[in-house]
Formats: C-alpha cells, sequence, structure tokens
C-alpha cells in the first residue's frame, strides 16, 4: 500500500515516513503543499497523511485540489489544531480522518490500515481466501492453519492482490501500490516478488491461489486455471 | 466608624438633617410664640398698671390713692390674684389688697427709671412677672399746683404666669410633637425613597453577580438604569472589554504555546516510538537520540523564551548593567552563527569598531543579539548577503543588521513584534523558529527603554536599536 506524508516538521515526518516504512507501506514525502500536489498528480497513494499547516500551499487548500481532482486517496488529516471548528472544517473539505497531534504511533498506523480498508470496501480485518487468511490488522498470513512467514514488501504485495481478490491487477498499479519513489526497481522486481509469494503461500495438494493472467497482469483467487 | 452601606448613609444623613433642621424650626417658633405672648402679657400688665397708677393725684402737696377694689377685683384677695405697691417720691403709697404690707413687689433689675418687665415668685409662691411703672401723679387744676412740684412715683404691678405657662408648655409640646410627627412621617417616606434610589444599584448588582467569566463579551445593558449610574456602568463595561480582550489574548497565548508544543512533542513521541518499536543497530539508536535531543532544545527555546517574556512583561526582570565592550559582545555573539552562515553560502559584512565601551547589560543584551543573528542566517536565501554594523558617535551606539530575502511587506512590519506571529503560518526551520524572538528582543530593550525598529529597503529588511550612553543605554533605573 502506498502512502504520501506531507508534513513539514522534519522530524516527525522522518520518524513517521521510517514507521510506515517498516510496516511495510510504500511512503513518500514532502514538507510542503506543493509538492504534495505534484505527487498526487504523479502516483495514485491509498493514503495521504497530510498536516494542515504547510508552506507554499497550506494542507486544507491542499485537501480542496486533491477533492476537486477526485483523486481517490483517502486523506488522513495530521495537526495540532484540535478544535471542533477546525475538524468540522477539515471532514467537511473532504477529510476522511483526523488525527491531533501529538499521537500515538500504533494509532497512526490502526488508522492508516482502516483507511485502506475503507478504500478497497473491505469492512473486516481479514481477507480470506479459500484457505488463505490475510489478517490486515496483524499484518499476518496464514494458509491452511498455519502462519506464513512473509518480509514486509511481500506481506504490502499479498494484501494489495487481497484487497483487490478476483480482480486482475496489472503490473503498474502493483508497482505503483508497493513501491515507493525511492525503491530501486527493476523491470521484473514484480513478477520475481510474485514468484517468491508463490513459493511461500503454495503447498503440495493445496490449489494455486496467485494466478498469471498473461498480458494482464496477476489475480488472487481460490482454484481456477492460469 | 465608617459606615459602607449607601442606603443607611442616605437615611442616615438626611434623618440627622431633618431632625437638626426641624428641631431649630421648632425652637425658633418656640421662642417666636413665647416672645410674643410674653409680651402680651407685659402689655397687659403695663395697662393694669397705668390703670392703678391713674389713681394716684395730687392735691397741693397731699397725695391720694383712692383705689376702688370694686373696678379691678383682680387686685383683691383671692386664689390668684394680682398684686401692685404704689412708690410716691421714694414712699411706699399703698399696696393692693392682695399684698400684704410686709410683702414687697420691687426687683433688684428694675430701677424704676423706666417701665421695665421681670418674671418673679409672686408672694403666694407662683411664678409671675412684675413691671415697674413710672409716672407722675395727677394734677386737679383747680389746686393751681406747679407743674414742677409734680410728684412722681413707681407703680410695680404683677400678676401670676400660671395661664400663660400652661398656654407656652401646650404650644411647645405641639411644636415638639409636630415635629416628631414630621420625621416619623418624612423618615418613612425616606426609607420608601432611598430604597427606590438604590434599588437599581441592587439591580446592578445581581446583574454583575449573576455574570460569569464567559460573559464578558456582554456589556450591562444601562438603558433603564438612572443617569447618575449611566458613567459607573459605562466605566465598568469598559472595564469588562478590556478583560475580555485579554482574557481572549490569553486564551489565545495558551492556545498558541500548546499548539506550539505539540508539533515537537509529535515528533519526538513518534521517533522514540518508532525506534523502540524494533531492534536496532546502537548507531541507529544514538540517531534517534541525537534527533530527539534537538526536538528537546527545540521546545526548551520556546519554552525558555516564553518564561523570559512572561518575567519581562511582570516587571520580574532585573537589569544588571556594568561597563562592558559592546564591540566585542556582537564578534562574540556572532561568532557562534559564523559557521551555519558559511554553510549557507551567506556574504556577511562585520562592520563593528575595535571598541566600544558603554554600560550595558551583557546578557539581556546577547539573547537579543542571538535572536537577530539567527532570524538573519535563518531565513537570508542561500548566497545572500547579511551587513551588520555598530555606529559609534559621541556616545551614542547604532546597531543594525539587514540581510536579502526577507519576504516581509511593510505593512508586515509592526506583526513582526507579535507573540506567535510568522510570515508563513507553516512551522519551517525544522521548528526552531516559534515567532517569539523578536517579541523577547522588543521586550528585553524596553526595560532600558530602548526601542527596536524595523524597516525595509529595496531587497533588504533592516533592523537595529540605538544605546545612548547615560541617557537611555542598558542601564538600571
Amino acid at each position: 500500500m502506498r502512502v504520501l506524508v506531507v508534513e513539514d516538521f522534519a522530524p516527525l515526518r522522518e520518524a513517521v515516513v521510517q514507521g510506515l516504512d517498516e510496516s511495510g507501506y510504500a511512503v513518500d514525502s514532502t514538507g510542503n503543499g506543493e509538492d504534495a500536489l505534484r505527487f498526487a498528480r504523479t502516483a495514485e497513494y491509498d493514503v495521504i497523511v497530510l498536516d494542515l499547516m504547510l508552506p507554499k500551499v497550506d494542507g486544507l487548500t491542499v485537501l480542496k485540489t486533491l477533492r476537486a481532482s477526485h483523486s481517490p486517496s483517502h486523506v488522513l488529516v495530521l495537526t495540532a489544531r484540535d478544535t471542533p471548528q477546525d475538524r468540522v472544517k477539515g471532514l467537511d473539505l473532504g477529510a476522511d480522518d483526523y488525527l491531533i497531534k501529538p499521537f500515538e504511533f500504533s494509532e497512526l498506523l490502526a488508522r492508516v490500515r482502516a483507511l485502506i480498508r475503507r478504500k478497497y470496501d473491505s469492512r473486516t480485518t481479514s481477507i480470506f481466501v479459500g484457505d488463505l487468511e490475510v489478517d490486515t490488522s496483524l499484518r499476518q498470513v496464514w494458509r491452511g492453519g498455519r502462519e506464513v512467514e512473509l518480509s514486509a514488501r511481500e506481506y504490502a504485495l499479498l494484501e494489495y492482490l487481497a484487497l483487490n481478490v478476483n480482480r486482475t491487477v496489472t503490473r503498474t498499479e502493483i508497482w505503483q501500490h508497493v513501491y515507493d519513489f525511492n525503491a530501486t526497481v527493476e523491470s521484473n522486481v514484480v513478477d520475481v516478488y510474485i514468484g517468491l509469494l508463490r513459493k511461500k503461500l503454495d503447498r503440495p495438494g493445496a490449489s494455486r491461489l496467485i494466478h498469471t493472467r498473461r498480458g494482464q497482469g496477476y489475480v488472487l483467487r481460490d482454484g481456477g486455471d492460469e | 466608624m465608617k459606615i459602607r452601606s449607601l442606603r443607611t448613609r442616605l437615611l442616615l444623613g438626611t434623618t440627622i438633617t431633618m431632625v437638626v433642621v426641624l428641631g431649630l424650626l421648632g425652637i425658633a417658633v418656640d421662642a417666636f410664640v413665647h416672645r410674643t405672648l410674653v409680651a402680651e402679657f407685659d402689655n397687659a400688665l403695663l395697662s393694669k398698671a397705668q390703670a392703678v397708677a391713674s389713681f394716684v393725684e395730687q392735691h397741693g402737696r397731699d397725695i391720694r390713692f383712692e383705689f376702688d377694689p370694686q373696678r379691678m377685683p383682680e387686685f383683691g384677695p383671692g386664689e390668684h390674684p394680682a398684686y401692685f405697691e404704689v412708690w410716691v417720691e421714694g414712699k411706699r403709697e399703698d399696696v393692693s389688697p392682695s399684698l400684704k404690707k410686709i410683702e414687697s413687689l420691687s426687683h433688684g433689675e428694675l430701677t424704676g427709671l423706666h417701665t421695665g418687665f421681670t418674671a418673679i415668685d409672686l408672694p403666694n409662691r407662683q411664678h409671675g412677672r412684675v413691671v415697674a411703672f413710672p409716672f407722675a401723679a395727677y394734677l386737679d387744676e383747680d389746686d393751681n399746683v406747679d407743674p414742677s412740684a409734680r410728684a412722681h412715683g413707681v407703680l410695680y404691678a404683677a400678676m401670676g404666669t400660671r395661664n400663660l405657662d400652661r398656654t407656652l408648655a401646650t404650644i411647645r409640646w405641639m411644636i415638639a410633637g409636630l415635629c416628631l410627627g414630621a420625621i416619623a412621617v418624612c423618615g418613612a417616606a425616606l426609607v420608601a425613597v432611598v430604597n427606590n434610589a438604590v434599588e437599581p444599584v441592587r439591580t446592578v448588582a445581581r446583574k454583575i453577580g449573576s455574570m460569569r467569566e464567559t460573559d464578558l463579551a456582554s456589556p450591562i445593558d444601562s438603558t433603564d438604569l438612572p443617569s447618575e449610574l449611566s458613567p459607573m456602568i459605562d466605566r465598568l463595561n469598559g472595564l469588562l472589554e478590556r478583560l475580555d480582550a485579554a482574557f481572549n489574548r490569553e486564551r489565545a497565548f495558551t492556545a498558541d504555546v500548546a499548539h506550539e508544543l505539540r508539533t515537537p512533542i509529535a515528533g519526538l513521541r513518534t521517533t522514540l516510538e518508532v525506534c523502540r518499536s524494533r531492534p536496532r543497530d546502537p548507531a541507529v539508536y544514538a540517531a534517534a537520540i541525537d534527533r530527539s535531543l534537538k526536538m528537546i532544545h527545540s521546545m526548551q527555546t520556546v519554552v525558555e523564551n516564553l518564561l523570559l517574556l512572561a518575567r519581562a512583561e511582570a516587571g520580574q526582570l532585573a537589569l544588571v548593567v556594568v561597563e562592558a565592550d559592546l564591540a566585542d559582545l556582537i564578534r562574540d555573539a556572532w561568532s557562534t552563527f559564523a559557521s551555519r552562515a558559511a554553510e549557507s553560502k551567506l556574504g556577511v559584512n562585520l562592520n563593528v569598531p575595535d571598541s566600544c565601551i558603554m554600560p550595558i547589560d551583557s546578557g539581556k543584551l546577547r539573547i537579543v543579539l542571538n535572536n537577530l543573528f539567527d532570524n538573519a542566517v535563518s531565513y537570508t536565501n542561500t548566497g545572500g548577503t547579511v551587513d551588520i554594523g555598530l555606529n559609534v558617535d559621541n556616545c551614542v551606539a547604532d546597531f543594525r543588521i539587514s540581510n536579502t530575502n526577507h519576504q516581509i511587506t511593510p505593512t508586515e512590519l509592526p506583526r513582526l513584534f507579535e507573540r506567535f506571529w510568522r510570515k508563513d503560518e507553516a512551522r519551517s526551520q525544522n521548528g526552531l523558529h516559534a515567532g517569539l524572538g523578536l517579541s523577547l528582543c522588543q521586550r528585553l530593550l524596553a526595560l532600558s527603554g530602548v526601542s527596536i525598529t524595523t524597516h525595509i529597503e529595496q531587497d533588504r529588511f533592516i533592523i537595529g536599536f540605538v544605546l545612548k550612553a547615560g541617557v537611555q543605554d542598558l542601564t538600571s533605573d
């Protein structure tokens, strides 16, 4: 899942980026509203963590512009302003959630996860595909009742496929949602990670879950042919 | 004893005034009535004396007193008789039937040379009045007596004043009763009037009493109040307005402080939480600690500046003025910013004389210089220039610092000294500038009556102050 962090206080921005990155999110960041709008036009972010008091273009203007351009990104407003008027104004302008500084990082993670579930119309924290269970809250995966150990990047890829279960996602979509601007992406990196995932998920006697749609991309579904 | 109640004061004051006025009026009326009635009594007594004196006739050398008791029975014996005593040529000629021979009506106060009256105790032990009436004996023309040989005498006539005293006492009691009645009626009316008069004060007191700290923006309505209270209400409303503004400023200030500290606290907390979320290399921990310390330093700066500001505004900062080298102080303060200026490739012109000894508060002046230098280094564009100058002329030290890339408009110059004001509301420069520095500089310099000035010349923002040794330098009061 890809997240954009827009916060002008560098130490906070860096800490949030590190925490999200270590949680398996592809994270981009910027310290001003102008860059935030440019980033949002360039890539499709699942969640934008947006501070309101930003240099160049303030956060509310960024929010208004995103909503005017029908950006599908869900916006989590992060601000030190805590009056009801501030919250109402932010939510009225299209914010999906509101978090007051200072906050507990685990709460920010939980809200980011909730926004991602909402974006993909997933109402529960667990996604079941056959005997595969992906718990987006615990960020753990089980198949046939046995836990499958995945790296953060592998988990991110599987979670994206699981959130789009039964839908073919292109390599570009995978790349856009799983890798940030700073990632060193080789041409076949998506295929490589798909291969790694298959190795960890597939078991003898069990059906294949990740299917290749030649020339289109990949789809996660229970059963069916390649 | 000081009376605090306005109502009691009004009642007491008006009652005392009323009692005194009515008392004096009563006394005056009583005196007038007494004098009038006594004068009438004396006139009646004199008439009787004259009538009695008319009985004294002179025939040649003989003096005859042919008083007819039938015609004037009041001089006869009785319970309350009148008295007379006739003296002719120094000889007691006769007395009234009511007066015994051994009794006399003469009184020391009455010489007999002129008609005179006085009060006496009558022979029957009652109070009365006596008149001494000098007269000349009646001459019968047929006797051909030489008028120069006419006999002269004094007639003393006295009557009891029992009825007069009773009348006077009755009138006195009537006057006293009327006065007391008037006082009672007026007092009752006064209580009602005063209560009615002070009711608006009670109304205002109730309104003030029901006000809460959140009602300060709602002024007290003085429409229906007496005009005498309007100035007080107007001033009270003015005070409420000022209090409301002060509370709003304090609320805004508190919110600003909270807001200013929230972001670095969020940064600190997130940094530590993320760092603690998994085992890491010692170098990573060290880097996180360094970042945390930097944020703590920034918060500490905000808190210390706030404390200094609060103390300066409360007048709790004492000036410590000693002779010191201002030029040295400027060079020394700048030395801590020189490396940052070099990193930003700033062109710096430090134009400070070798020495400038004058009485200054070095500690506070260093805080001012640090803030000004920090702003200049932080806000000047990379490759821009910073000019620092100190001109000393005849005990006047003119300090100025200017820089390029200020982005301040002339209309924003007055706002530079507002607490927490920043050109861009957003936090910049890693949160190190909270918008308190210039406000603090202004307050610290104001302790010595020194003003900080700002202006814009083309692309340069110039800020400075003038110290006058011995006039308004950084010296104590």
